[in-house]
């Protein structure tokens, strides 16, 4: 970490009587020069792992994803500081990082909103991969903007413990991943999968974010779900499906274009697609 | 006027017998240094416009190596001064100073060394780099875990080869160098024989796995006693999960032994 974006930061910090302070780091060394500041009010954000080893003075925490865009990325470091409660809806923040393109101080406004429960979504995943969520994520959010040559669409991504979802779902047509390694993680995917999307059915994915089929119709059924009303069989389906296995689910709904994102038969998260 | 013309003829005279060797060593100084200078210009165009400078410049930016002179401007400046001194060696034999000739002499002698070791380093980070990428690549196209290791390994071979053979040409004895490597490369080899027994079939049942399908994700099998949904294929072992339990197996075990498909 530049040594003159870090003071120049606890400067501002003091001049625009913000709450707190957040870096976003990802090497030892940068932890190793905001240890010796010796400010406990610094809250550090990371994707490296092996910086929460240590017991430190001040706030470490894990972003479990790897965001490109910078907005998203300071959106999400907001969140994770709300979700560890260091900081609360409202508090001005002071957001420093330095990469090795761009170096970035930011005065933000920190928000309890979708971000949060993105996080929490993201950071409670035992099994699956957080990438994975993010990608289909992306690429929900894609489809639901744009839709697919201007007509809305909607799409299923049933995402982890796949064994078992396969075992409570049925083909509908030919699947096209069949015996493939495609991964949603790769960015060619993206488009392809939108393609995929005038299948009728849902898309069955990996842990690890491998296409295992598209067009899967899955079993449904009533048991304890509670849904909001106005939701079909889409959402339906899928909620089951998350109740009954631990998979999560994201439906982008055809009528009204948001993302619904469910987990153990329980929609957690709303959100519209021009918001993300 | 003839005393005077008389006079300059003789000093002219003089000055000839008595600095000829002096004045022919300064022009072949003057001729050796503006020769340099221009040899310096020509490698630096040369390696400029076969690309040959940026391709060495990306190669170390990307290395972090920072010596504060860069390979190509060594080249040229090694280049010049090679010159230089065979200028030097020259003028001093015309002047016939024999004893710091034959010093020279011997430094020429071994100039060529020089030069060649020099192109043998440019040529060794050229074709390591080429090597590591493309070795990257397929080990990336293969889905080898961690491919940026076996590129970064080929790299550092390729360059303790040249290294190797660099170091011989300037006549440095290489022997203790030669060995320590051929021990690294041996290890190196070994545990990639004993990795690939491991993993080998495996990848081989992998296949089988994946194009023949006897089983697929989502059906029930029983295999050594574990019973379980298939809940990923892999290309070396494939997952099962029971209840509350992943089990990881090797692909090749599927061969070797019984599998039960539970049919609905």
């Amino acid at each position: 970490m530049n040594s003159a974006l870090i003071k120049k930061a606890l400067e501002l910090r003091e001049e625009s009587n913000s709450d707190a302070l957040i870096v976003y780091i990802n090497s030892k060394k940068d932890l190793e020069s905001i240890r010796s500041l010796k400010d406990g009010k610094i809250i550090i954000i990371t994707n490296n792992k092996s910086l929460l080893k240590k017991e430190e003075d001040f706030p470490v925490i894990l972003m479990p994803v790897e965001l490109p865009r910078i907005k998203r990325r300071i959106a999400l470091a907001i969140a994770a500081a709300i979700e560890n409660k260091l900081i609360e809806d409202g508090y001005n923040v002071v957001f420093v990082e330095n990469t090795d393109k761009y170096k970035i101080i930011s005065i933000e406004k920190a928000e309890d909103g979708i971000d949060h429960g993105i996080y929490r979504l993201l950071s409670k995943t035992r099994d699956i991969d957080p990438d994975v969520i993010y990608s289909v994520l992306e690429i929900t959010k894609e489809l639901g903007k744009k839709g697919r040559e201007g007509e809305p669409v909607g799409a299923t991504f049933i995402i982890g413990d796949s064994g078992n979802v396969m075992r409570r779902s049925t083909q509908i047509t030919y699947n096209p991943f069949e015996s493939s390694f495609i991964n949603v993680k790769d960015s060619v995917v993206k488009s392809m999968l939108k393609e995929y999307s005038r299948l009728d059915g849902a898309f069955i994915i990996g842990d690890d974010g491998r296409v295992i089929s598209a067009s899967r119709y899955l079993e449904s059924g009533k048991n304890d779900i509670e849904l909001p009303k106005g939701l079909g069989a889409r959402h339906i389906s899928a909620a089951y499906i998350t109740k009954v296995t631990d998979a999560i689910a994201i439906v982008l709904s055809e009528s009204d274009k948001m993302i619904r994102i469910f987990s153990k038969g329980k929609l957690v998260l709303e959100v519209d697609p021009e918001e993300l | 006027m003839s005393q005077i013309e008389d006079l300059l003829v003789k000093s002219w005279n003089n000055i000839k017998e008595f600095f000829p060797n002096i004045v022919a060593a300064g022009v072949i100084l003057i001729i050796g240094y503006i020769i340099g200078r221009l040899a310096q210009k020509g490698i630096d165009l040369i390696l400029k416009k076969t690309g040959m400078r940026r391709y060495l410049e990306r190669v170390e930016e990307r290395e972090g190596r920072d010596i504060g002179i860069s390979i190509s401007t060594l080249i040229g400046v090694i280049t010049k001064w090679i010159i230089y001194i065979v200028a030097i060696m020259s003028a001093i034999n015309v002047l016939g100073i024999t004893g710091l000739n034959q010093v020279i002499a011997q430094l020429v002698t071994y100039l060529p060394n020089i030069v060649f070791a020099m192109i043998i380093i440019v040529l060794g980070i050229i074709i390591g780099d080429k090597a590591a990428g493309i070795v990257r690549y397929t080990c990336e196209e293969l889905k080898v875990p961690k491919y940026w290791i076996m590129g970064n390994l080929t790299r550092y071979i390729i360059y303790a080869i040249v290294i190797i053979i660099a170091l011989s040409q300037i006549k440095i004895r290489t022997d203790v160098l030669i060995i320590g490597i051929t021990i690294v490369l041996m290890a190196l080899g070994i545990t990639l024989i004993i990795a690939l027994k491991e993993i080998a079939p495996n990848m081989a049942a992998g296949f089988h796995l994946i194009h023949d399908t006897p089983f697929k994700i989502g059906d029930m099998i029983e295999i050594d006693g574990n019973e379980g949904v298939v809940d990923n294929i892999g290309l070396v072992s494939t997952t099962i999960k029971t209840k509350g339990e992943k089990i990881i197996i090797p692909n090749s075990k599927f061969l070797k032994n019984v599998v039960k498909k539970k049919l609905q």
